[in-house]
């Protein structure tokens, strides 16, 4: 008999394969016109002639970089910010608001600008991602602190702990939950970000990829940048969930 | 007697309905032709049909136009693959050929533009640069992969013999800002675009596309139509092309009129749209021939937009026009 987690891999896959099944039929009896929708075949083909040719790799590089870049910024910023907010709470009652306003902006709107103030480089991208990034996770990490039981802290206080033990044992572990929400929804916002900025000025990774298969009809170019970008988005959100499980089983 | 009378009545009272009801008839025989439109203001992308539409001509010929304004290139040719426009304006030759040969059903029905008279490209105010010879290894600014800038600005390369940096920056907006904001050293623009900064000398021409050898007698871009649409509606086509034929022999016959709408459109100086308006020669707009078509499948070519030349048996079934 299959274990559980052996049925949930088959329920997930099958259900996927269907999908790339359904589409590779439709698309080669002509059901579409191929410059909208592309065979996932042809897609798989292209991905391996440039994987071949060195140009895919290099792209992939170049987004994760950005994107790893932007996330490692957006946590070191955005987890004091959130922890700031907590502890002030005049501060956390006056920004919370702003920033839950800000964070629901469509950001990507300035990206001429970021051009302006970081150059038409990788500097404009990892800053546009890591603004879509920080803001979630300082949220997030304020309102997981903020939710704590208070109990708890009464604990650590009854117990005679210092304010930076409460803090590592008590109130990290208790707000992990919602901070590792935070995290993830901040690699979301800043793949989305990263890619999108890509797409626009064609600069960088993958989103150039995509940019350049929407401009030249290559259909397949355009499928594969976005095939590109949900591998990102996987590879981000398996590795945030190892850490949380390594996090709460240790 | 009285039999007359009430037939005059009747006819009387239907004369009257008629009158009523005429406009409205007249009005239903219209049919409705959607155009996409790239790049709304620009003379030879909007004056044509604007012009035909605000004269009556298109009414004369029996269409309502439905105008779409697109960005231009690949989401033009979208909109006109999928059936949303009938009609799309004013796109690079390449760029249909390449959607067409990568299976989408358009078809070109004129030629849009003969040369590129229109495209011209800037320094700043303060720049050392006075030709574009001098910014070889510099970055100089187009619209988009695949697009006429691209096209202009790499065979301008070869005119000069210079090898600058591309950088793709967008419509002429996007190019200004990048260009004022140091991120390159050009960008391009299309009248009336920015003039008015060469006037105040902010910024100065060091490139036109007029001077360009390689493009003079190429149709650079096209009209084209949705394949089915066509197979439809031929004659409303055909229809479309004398009105847009006889308006722009019009334009050019009043060009104080022309003048006065170009700037009503772009919100511009009358002595603006005057500078933006003698940038386009008559001929540059002729709808017919479509010629040098081996120019634009060789540029194709080179860019990798698509691996092999069509057949001509192929370009016989893309090109209606003459």
């Amino acid at each position: 008999m299959a274990s559980r987690r052996g049925r949930e891999t088959a329920a997930r896959w099958i259900f996927i394969a269907a999908l790339l099944a359904a589409l590779e039929g439709v698309v080669r009896l002509d059901w579409v016109d191929r410059i909208f929708v592309t065979a996932p075949s042809l897609v798989a083909a292209t991905a391996w002639e440039k994987i071949l040719s060195g140009e895919l790799p290099a792209l992939f590089v170049t987004t994760l970089f950005s994107v790893g870049a932007a996330f490692l910024l957006a946590m070191v910023v955005g987890l004091p910010a959130g922890y700031a907010l907590w502890r002030f709470p005049l501060f956390g009652r006056a920004y919370d608001e702003l920033l839950s306003a800000l964070f629901a902006s469509p950001w990507i709107l300035l990206y001429p600008i970021f051009l302006v103030i970081f150059g038409r480089g990788l500097g404009a991208i990892i800053a546009m991602g890591f603004l879509s990034g920080m803001i979630p996770i300082a949220l997030n990490t304020h309102h997981g602190l903020r939710d704590v039981n208070p109990i708890y802290l009464k604990v650590g206080t009854g117990m005679r702990l210092k304010e930076r033990q409460i803090v590592r044992h008590i109130l990290f572990p208790a707000a992990a939950p919602m901070i590792l929400s935070g995290l993830k929804l901040g690699v979301t916002y800043i793949l989305i970000s990263v890619i999108a900025v890509e797409f626009l000025v064609e600069i960088g990774g993958i989103g150039t990829l995509a940019s350049k298969g929407y401009f030249w009809f290559n259909t397949e170019e355009l499928y594969l940048g976005m095939a590109g970008a949900i591998v990102l988005s996987m590879i981000f959100i398996h590795l945030l969930g190892r850490a949380e499980s390594r996090l709460f089983t240790s | 007697m009285a039999t007359r009378k009430r037939f005059r009545a009747i006819f009387g009272f239907v004369s009257v309905i008629a009158l009523l009801f005429l406009p409205g008839i007249a009005r239903a025989q219209l049919q409705t032709l959607r155009i996409a439109i790239p790049q709304k203001g620009l003379f030879d992308t909007t004056m044509p049909t604007w012009v035909a539409d605000k004269k009556g001509f298109l009414k004369d010929a029996g269409i309502k136009a439905e105008i779409f304004w697109s960005s231009g290139g690949a989401e033009t040719v979208r909109v006109v693959t999928s059936g949303s426009a009938d009609i799309g304006l004013a796109t690079g030759t390449e760029s249909v050929i390449t959607a067409f040969l990568k299976g989408s059903a358009v078809r070109i029905i004129s030629a849009e533009m003969t040369g590129s008279p229109d495209l011209f490209w800037l320094v700043r105010g303060d720049s050392p640069y006075k030709t574009l010879r001098d910014l070889d290894g510099k970055s100089i600014g187009f619209s988009r992969p695949g697009s006429s800038t691209h096209m202009v600005l790499q065979l301008a390369a070869e005119q000069f013999k210079i090898k600058p940096k591309l950088v793709p920056v967008g419509a002429p907006p996007d190019s200004y800002t990048a260009l004022m904001t140091k991120q390159i050293e050009a960008g391009w623009a299309s009248p009336p675009t920015f003039l008015d900064k060469v006037e105040k000398g902010e910024v100065r021409i060091v490139f036109r596309g007029a001077e360009l050898e390689g493009v003079r007698g190429v149709t650079t871009r096209v009209n084209f139509v949705n394949a089915d649409f066509y197979e439809k509606n031929q004659q409303l086509v055909k229809a479309y092309l004398s009105a847009i034929k006889k308006t722009i022999d019009a334009m050019y016959d009043n060009p104080k009129e022309t003048v006065a709408i170009f700037a009503e459109i772009n919100q511009v100086a009358p002595a603006l749209a005057e500078a933006g308006f003698k940038f386009f020669p008559k001929e540059a707009l002729a709808l017919s021939p479509v010629s040098r078509v081996d120019f634009s499948v060789d540029l194709a070519l080179k860019l990798k937009m698509i691996d092999k030349a069509p057949t001509a048996a192929e370009l016989k079934k893309l090109i209606l026009a003459e």
